[in-house]
């Protein structure tokens, strides 16, 4: 009875863990969505309405949730820093600080509008925040059609190994 | 910004903090008589007083490029996108009623300049409002009964005819109690920030700023129903016609104009048709004897 119970545990432990990855990955996928979404609201805000950075934000932060978002409330809240650093730096800080499941490559796609955004003319911005957008958005389908081929794979895979590991110690 | 800083040190937040911490290490005398703050690249920090004279601050450690941009993005607070258009046209209107400008490489498009490739130096203009500097004209206007008239303030460059118009409009406003529409072409009346006038004009003061004060002027009267209209430095025919339009609307003006006295602006074919047509009652004209500044408020004379 006990080896079935601790079978059971195995199992049902290994499958979480591929359960959490999937999760993480849809976290992440969603976060890039956000981002994603977040360019295009820049892009359209300042090619019609040419807010200022402050308001831009607030509207960033709005318009996304769980850690996009408090990326850009930090943002925001730190544009009063400037003088003593500089927007680059505030942005760059913002990713730094906010726990995204970002990884490298877009991470790096994304801190490096911080050097463009708020520096130059309406055009040079949007033509960036389309080209960011644009990258983002091929990273995304790119990730989005792997990700439903690998979750069940995960799944199956986590599942499989857990029974083998009851099989083995059996 | 808190209300508690001097002009000085509201200026000098909008330097980084290196160069923030030299402008704020100057003596207090210094500071108070510092009119502008000027930034060159590769070359120097430094103030400049009201007599005209220029104290280099940095001169081991000069500033380089980034710092220039520094600045830009402090006073702008990294929208640069917002400030563009007024920076090419002039100047950058500040929180607090400063002023920014810049110089450096130009790109021109279409015949403009559309961007500044880059910046060579810049300058801020610390605003030193004075307010109350109207009083002996109103006190002059009222004695005459010309309260709540049309008015042309003539003075040679350098005389403060804006800031006496900027406190005339806060006297028609607050103290007269009247609707004042002011044509602000270039943001030096009132330094619209986000909205707000960075300069005390009055309670009931509509402006439009950033474009022509012909286009501006037209649009209050048709928008804002104003009782009075201001606008500063008549320097071509439109901003005339846009005038006698108004005048003969039952609007007053209030109006600046570069001149010594009415003989010397008949003699200007461009300010003629302004006193043939007789749209200002009165003329107040700034006088500087002794470096002091004295008033005259004179019936407008008939050309006919």
């Amino acid at each position: 009875m006990l080896h079935l119970i601790g079978g059971i545990c195995v199992i049902v432990g290994s499958a979480a863990i591929g359960l959490q990855v999937i999760t993480q990955r849809r976290k992440r996928l969603d976060e890039l969505n956000q981002f994603l979404s977040g360019c295009r609201l820049m892009e359209r805000e300042l090619s019609c309405r040419e807010p200022d950075m402050a308001d831009l934000l607030d509207q960033l932060a709005e318009h996304s949730e769980g850690m996009v978002r408090s990326f850009f409330i930090t943002c925001r809240q730190e544009l009063c820093d400037l003088g003593s650093r500089s927007f680059e730096s505030i942005w760059r800080g913002g990713l730094r600080k906010s726990e995204l499941c970002i990884r490298r490559r877009e991470r790096t796609l994304i801190t490096a509008l911080g050097a463009i955004l708020g520096k130059y003319d309406r055009e040079a911005q949007c033509a960036a925040l389309n080209q960011t957008a644009s990258a983002l958005e091929l990273l995304l389908r790119r990730e989005q059609a792997e990700e439903q081929k690998q979750a069940k794979l995960y799944m199956t895979l986590s599942i499989a190994g857990g029974m083998l590991l009851v099989v083995l110690t059996c | 910004m808190a209300n508690t800083q001097t002009p000085f040190q509201q200026g000098a937040a909008f330097f980084p903090e290196k160069l923030r911490t030299v402008l704020l290490a100057t003596e207090a005398l210094q500071q108070k008589s510092t009119e502008e703050i000027r930034l060159r690249a590769g070359r120097g920090l430094s103030v400049l007083s009201a007599e005209g004279t220029e104290t280099i601050l940095t001169k081991a450690e000069p500033p380089s490029q980034k710092e220039l941009r520094g600045v830009i993005e402090i006073a702008t607070a990294a929208s640069f996108h917002t400030a563009m258009d007024k920076l090419c046209r002039g100047y950058l209107p500040l929180p607090g009623g400063h002023r920014l400008g810049i110089a450096g490489s130009t790109v021109m498009r279409e015949g403009k300049i559309h961007h500044f490739r880059e910046l060579s130096s810049l300058a801020l203009r610390i605003a030193h409002e004075v307010a109350g500097i109207a009083a002996p004209v109103a006190q002059q206007l009222l004695a005459q009964r010309g309260m709540g008239c049309s008015c042309l303030i003539l003075a040679p460059p350098g005389y403060g005819k804006t800031t006496l118009l900027r406190d005339l409009i806060r006297m028609y406003s607050d103290e007269w109690q009247l609707r004042v529409g002011v044509a602000d072409e270039r943001g030096e009346i009132a330094a619209l920030v986000n909205g707000v006038p960075q300069f005390s004009v009055g309670t009931t003061v509509d402006i439009i700023d950033g474009c022509g004060k012909s286009e501006a002027g037209l649009l209050l009267l048709r928008s804002m129903n104003p009782q009075v209209i201001a606008m500063d430095e008549i320097t071509n025919p439109e901003d005339i016609n846009a005038l006698s339009v108004i005048a003969h609307c039952g609007t007053a003006v209030l109006a600046t104009a570069h001149g010594a006295d009415t003989d010397e602006l008949y003699r200007r074919p461009l300010y003629r048709p302004l006193l043939e047509q007789q749209i200002f009652q009165k003329i107040i004209r700034i006088e500087r004897r002794m470096g002091k500044r004295s008033y005259v408020v004179e019936d407008a004379p008939c050309f006919t």
